[in-house]
């Protein structure tokens, strides 16, 4: 690519990331300052409900049972097992289209 | 006023460890609860859900941590990034003490993700103080080490677990969290008087007592923290707070988990013997004289 | 040797040996040492439990204990391969690469390099198997990785070709054959689905879900893995899209990183500025640029 094509094209790039980042701080600020109860209708939500993402769903019981050892186990307390995994929102209501 | 000097945290009360299960439950509702038992490993991590959850139950509880994998008896040197993460963790949580199990778990590396019983030799309660000094001076808090439940007895033992237990805490200048329910389900698999436990037991050192509920298998008892507290661990509990004075208890439930408030019910029954304790030590000193400092 | 770690390593030795086909501990190991006179030599019998009994229950419940927790990790490759090859799989995975770390969420980091390394496990839906396990792994990391703070002004004043991005920890992309994003999802929903259906039918309905992806083409398919507001998404990218956040993650400068993104690519020229303008709008509006 042609150093003018190419500074072009970085150019719009950075143009892209900076509407961006005005476009989250405006929404970030719209989210802190209203005093409307605005709910799952916050900026993330919406921004991503513009988009193709895809909520992986996993289920808000992952990690069911601390990581769950068969009935006779010993050692289950806390277990170690529970890795911290299946935060999933738990209205399960983001499945963008 | 502390019952002795690491039993710093009197007046903590009771409360319950924190589980997935319950956080819609707490976060919404935020029922009174005296204070949470995390497990560190859960939050030793570098973001997402998790750490934004016990932010969250930081701004209003009183939260205190508990380890499943520090293994002060292995002999491998613990893990640089593991204490790094749980200093990290201890930081975040400004945890007044942080407690861990007296067992070993990894050995050249390799984790079993279990608490694995110590044999109780002179050569293990060296290494096993060594370490705990070494964590808890890495830490810079007090540490407190809980005895595990077991199902084997080793041949090579020198001593009883409850000798091996003071002369570690002893050598470490640590505290001990008393798992009154560890001991009764090691007290039916080895045979043993679970109160010849907790009288010899260094009462001075106890700082926090769990409680929980076990299973009965024909020729074992498993520590499956899936139950209410039983009768005989109750008991137990009595006979420990009654030498130790009152202590921050905590009850486990980890398996087939109730509703919040079932659970918070059942860790509140501990009150009645924490309260009747506390009266004793309101009465007259001629009326009451704590029977572990006379041991 | 001190003692204490000879005891460690012989005990861990025969506790994390595999189990048998019936779930108990082996009389023999597979390097010929005999458990029974380990077992002996241990640990004390009681007046119920012979030592070799006693030591069973340690056996038994690390293997269940790591089962568990391999299983819901990998519960999609689970689906794909069926419950035998898997447990197969998960036995001689985990005999081989015993966790090296103090928390059971790395259990399964090992997974895809070990894998590759033994193709036939997952034969013969090899590739299929194979993407699962990496989406599953993405999703993992996207969970609980860090998050970076966001640029600021002064940051992105400063850009031009020769800087570097950083995008977010938990931000991983993905080159797969199949849609395995989807298969997962709809995995997921029947496993937490509540109504009163038997296991069996569920089971069923999950075969099928498995099999219809299966007998599609396989196709190139770019994946993003990554969180917002805490939760994981899994979104579709585009080739180009893939070829940028591929080069801009190994840490290229973001001038070389466009290059990379439109080689042999179909988007005309003129339309390249106003396309590379509203992806970074995008991507910015997720937070994945950080300082």
């Amino acid at each position: 690519m042609k150093h003018s094509m190419k500074t072009l094209m970085v150019a719009a790039a950075v143009s892209g990331l900076l509407s961006g980042a005005a476009t989250m701080q405006a929404a970030t600020s719209q989210t802190n300052n209203s005093v409307v109860k605005v709910g799952k209708a916050s900026f993330g939500s919406a921004s991503l409900n513009q988009d193709t993402s895809k909520h992986s769903c996993k289920g808000k019981n992952d990690c069911k049972g601390q990581g769950g050892c068969k009935s006779s186990d010993n050692g289950c307390k806390g277990k170690n097992s529970c890795k911290g995994k299946g935060g999933c929102a738990t209205d399960g209501s983001k499945h963008p289209s | 006023m502390p019952a002795n000097r690491f039993n710093g945290f009197t007046e903590y009360g009771v409360g319950i460890g924190l589980r997935i299960p319950h956080y819609q439950h707490i976060l919404t509702r935020k029922p009174l609860v005296d204070w949470f038992e995390i497990i560190s490993e859960n939050y030793m991590i570098d973001g997402g859900r998790p750490l934004q959850v016990l932010d969250q139950i930081l701004d209003q509880y009183k939260v205190v941590q508990h380890g499943v994998s520090m293994y002060f008896g292995s002999v491998s040197d613990p893990d640089p990034e593991h204490l790094r993460r749980l200093k990290r963790l201890v930081n975040r949580t400004k945890t007044p003490w942080l407690s861990d199990h007296l067992c070993w778990g990894s050995v050249d590396g390799r984790y079993t993700h279990d608490l694995l019983p110590m044999p109780y030799t002179w050569e293990a309660v060296k290494v096993t103080a060594e370490r705990i000094r070494g964590v808890q001076d890495f830490l810079e808090i007090p540490v407190v080490v809980e005895n595990v439940s077991s199902y084997a007895e080793y041949h090579v033992s020198e001593m009883t677990e409850w000798e091996f237990l003071n002369e570690v805490v002893e050598r470490a200048d640590c505290g001990i969290l008393l798992d009154v329910n560890n001991i009764y389900v090691s007290s039916q698999n080895h045979g043993f008087d679970p109160f010849s436990y907790v009288n010899a037991v260094s009462a001075e050192r106890i700082a926090q007592i769990h409680i929980a509920g076990h299973s009965k298998f024909e020729k074992y008892i498993l520590d499956t923290h899936d139950h209410p507290v039983l009768e005989p661990v109750w008991q137990l509990y009595a006979r420990t707070i009654e030498r130790a004075g009152p202590t921050a208890t905590l009850l486990e439930w980890d398996d087939n988990i109730p509703t919040f408030d079932e659970v918070h019910a059942e860790a509140l029954k501990a009150n009645r013997f924490l309260h009747a304790t506390a009266a004793k030590i309101s009465a007259p000193v001629s009326e009451f004289v704590f029977q572990g400092a006379a041991q | 040797m001190s003692d204490l770690l000879e005891l460690q390593r012989r005990f861990a030795a025969a506790v994390m040996h595999p189990l048998t086909k019936n779930e108990t501990m082996p009389r023999r190991r597979r390097d010929g040492v005999a458990n029974t006179s380990e077992a002996a030599a241990l640990i004390k019998p009681n007046d119920r439990l012979t030592g070799f009994e006693r030591l069973e229950i340690y056996n038994r419940q690390y293997w269940f204990r790591l089962y568990t927790s391999f299983e819901e990790d990998f519960s999609g490759l689970r689906a794909i391969m069926g419950s035998t090859r898997f447990d197969r799989l998960m036995r001689d995975f985990l005999t081989e690469c015993p966790s090296e770390s103090f928390s059971l969420r790395n259990l399964g980091s090992q997974l895809e390099k070990w894998l590759l390394a033994h193709p036939a496990y997952l034969e013969p839906r090899s590739q299929l198997a194979l993407d699962m396990v990496r989406l599953e792994w993405a999703h993992i990391e996207a969970f609980d990785s860090g998050e970076d703070p966001l640029l600021d002004a002064d940051d992105l004043a400063s850009i031009d070709e020769n800087s570097r991005l950083h995008l977010q920890p938990y931000l991983r992309v993905l080159e797969l054959h199949y849609p395995v994003e989807d298969l997962l999802i709809e995995l997921r929903n029947e496993a937490g689905s509540s109504d009163s259906s038997s296991n069996n039918a569920s089971v069923a309905r999950k075969t099928r879900h498995v099999r219809r992806v299966a007998m599609l083409p396989p196709e190139q398919i770019f994946l993003a893995v990554h969180r917002h507001q805490n939760s994981v998404y899994y979104k579709r990218l585009d080739r180009e899209d893939f070829r940028l956040l591929q080069l801009l993650l190994s840490g290229a400068p973001i001038g070389q990183a466009i290059d990379f993104a439109f080689e042999d690519s179909v988007i005309p020229e003129d339309a390249r500025g106003p396309w590379l303008q509203q992806i970074f709008a995008s991507w910015s509006t997720f937070g994945w640029f950080t300082q």
